[in-house]
């Protein structure tokens, strides 16, 4: 942590190449949170560099207060919260983009994801789709508060503070969220004849 | 008792590992009770489970990184540079500021959207009516031709009598055509007669015809 605060310090003096090396220390956090919120590569990497630049400008504010990552996610919660509003206001002045895109270059638009077997590939590029599309049904907060909770592990009432409203409503909204992704991602259920309680549980 | 609702809205807890010891001991015994509830809760973490996996799927190679970093350091030096620039005159910030305000879009509810383009319709309407019914005639020129009329004009016309008569003599009356028939005693015929006795003044009478008879005197 001596490295960290060390590149923060001199992040607030100023320093890009000590920034950089602060952003990737959580940039596949980040990106992945923001690919997930976005549902879509360019967006997530645009939202994200968005992110960096806000920290950068505000690093000279960090106090220490908390660690760098919970300071980051501040802000990173912050521009997707402006981001969500950008774009439902671009939505109401009627700038949705539209991307056509054919079913058979779904799988292979992506040339990130690769895995070695082709028939695996496939597959994992149609689970994300899945995903994505199950996601895009969720409302931008819905979302944010499932990855919160999901990806990032945060609190009820952690992600109640960062979105100033109160556990009742995160849970509420969870609860929901879960219920529509289920529905539509249709998975497969196994089926418990018991569930498995710890030793001394009853 | 068994509350297949309230276990269920419990699900969520346990999925996302918020319920405490003793709710997770009591959620289970519960879920092991009721083969609903632990259909429920089997989807919940699938459902968690498929999202998982592609969050690992999902995940970008390691050659998408170089790039990406390269990308935000040249975003960051150039925020960098951009600080270092003069900030705007006042005025120019002004004028920014305005900007944003008038081509900002805003969000209107839709009723009171669809009230105001009815208002703005109806307003459209009425005028457009008013200026049919206000019809401006263009400004006729008038054109004034002059010309000379005679018109008769009745003058006053003086009839003079002179009537001669000898001393001697009966002065002869002249018959005039305005006298009445029973005026005459005897008739016309005897007027000769009846001037016998006639004498003639010195003094004439004129009578001055002015063209209508409200003028003669």
């Amino acid at each position: 942590m001596n490295g960290e605060s060390d590149l923060i310090r001199r992040a607030q003096a100023g320093d890009v190449e000590s920034f950089c090396s602060l952003a990737r220390t959580h940039q596949r956090r980040i990106f992945s949170l923001a690919l997930h919120y976005c549902r879509h590569r360019q967006d997530a990497e645009d939202l994200s560099q968005e992110v960096w630049l806000k920290a950068f400008a505000k690093v000279k504010d960090f106090r220490y207060e908390s660690s760098f990552y919970t300071w980051l996610r501040q802000i990173t919660i912050n521009c997707f919260l402006n981001h969500q509003r950008t774009a439902s206001v671009e939505e109401f002045g009627q700038k949705t983009n539209i991307r056509l895109v054919s079913f058979d270059s779904i799988n292979v638009a992506d040339r990130h994801l690769r895995s070695p077997d082709q028939e695996n590939e496939l597959n994992n590029n149609l689970l994300v789709q899945k995903v994505f599309r199950a996601l895009s049904q969720l409302s931008a907060r819905q979302r944010l508060i499932f990855l919160l909770k999901h990806c990032e592990g945060m609190t009820y009432v952690e992600i109640a503070d960062a979105l100033g409203c109160s556990t009742g409503s995160v849970k509420k909204s969870l609860f929901r969220s879960v219920e529509k992704l289920r529905e539509h991602l249709d998975v497969q259920v196994r089926s418990y004849d018991y569930i498995a309680c710890a030793a001394g549980e009853y | 008792m068994h509350n297949c609702k309230a276990t269920q809205e419990l699900i969520v807890d346990l999925v996302f590992n918020e319920a405490t010891l003793d709710q997770q001991a009591s959620l289970k015994s519960e879920l092991n009770q009721c083969a609903t509830c632990r259909s429920e809760y089997s989807s919940f973490t699938a459902t968690i489970d498929t999202i998982d996996g592609s969050i690992e799927t999902a995940k970008p190679d390691a050659d998408f990184w170089p790039v990406y970093n390269e990308r935000m350091a040249a975003r960051l030096r150039q925020s960098v540079q951009n600080a270092h620039l003069p900030a705007p005159a006042p005025k120019e910030r002004l004028l920014n500021k305005l900007g944003q305000v008038f081509f900002q879009p805003v969000r209107v509810p839709l009723v009171i959207a669809a009230m105001f383009l009815l208002m703005l319709g109806t307003v459209t309407v009425l005028a457009l009516r008013s200026q049919k019914a206000v019809v401006v005639n263009p400004p006729v020129e008038r054109i004034v031709e002059t010309r000379n009329v005679e018109v008769p004009v009745i003058q006053e016309r003086v009839v003079t009598r002179v009537v001669y008569v000898k001393k001697s003599q009966p002065r002869v009356r002249e018959v005039r055509p305005t006298f009445i028939r029973n005026q005459w005693p005897n008739g016309p015929e005897q007027s000769e007669s009846s001037l016998a006795g006639f004498r003639p003044i010195d003094q004439v009478k004129l009578t001055v015809i002015k063209g209508s008879e409200s003028n003669e005197r």
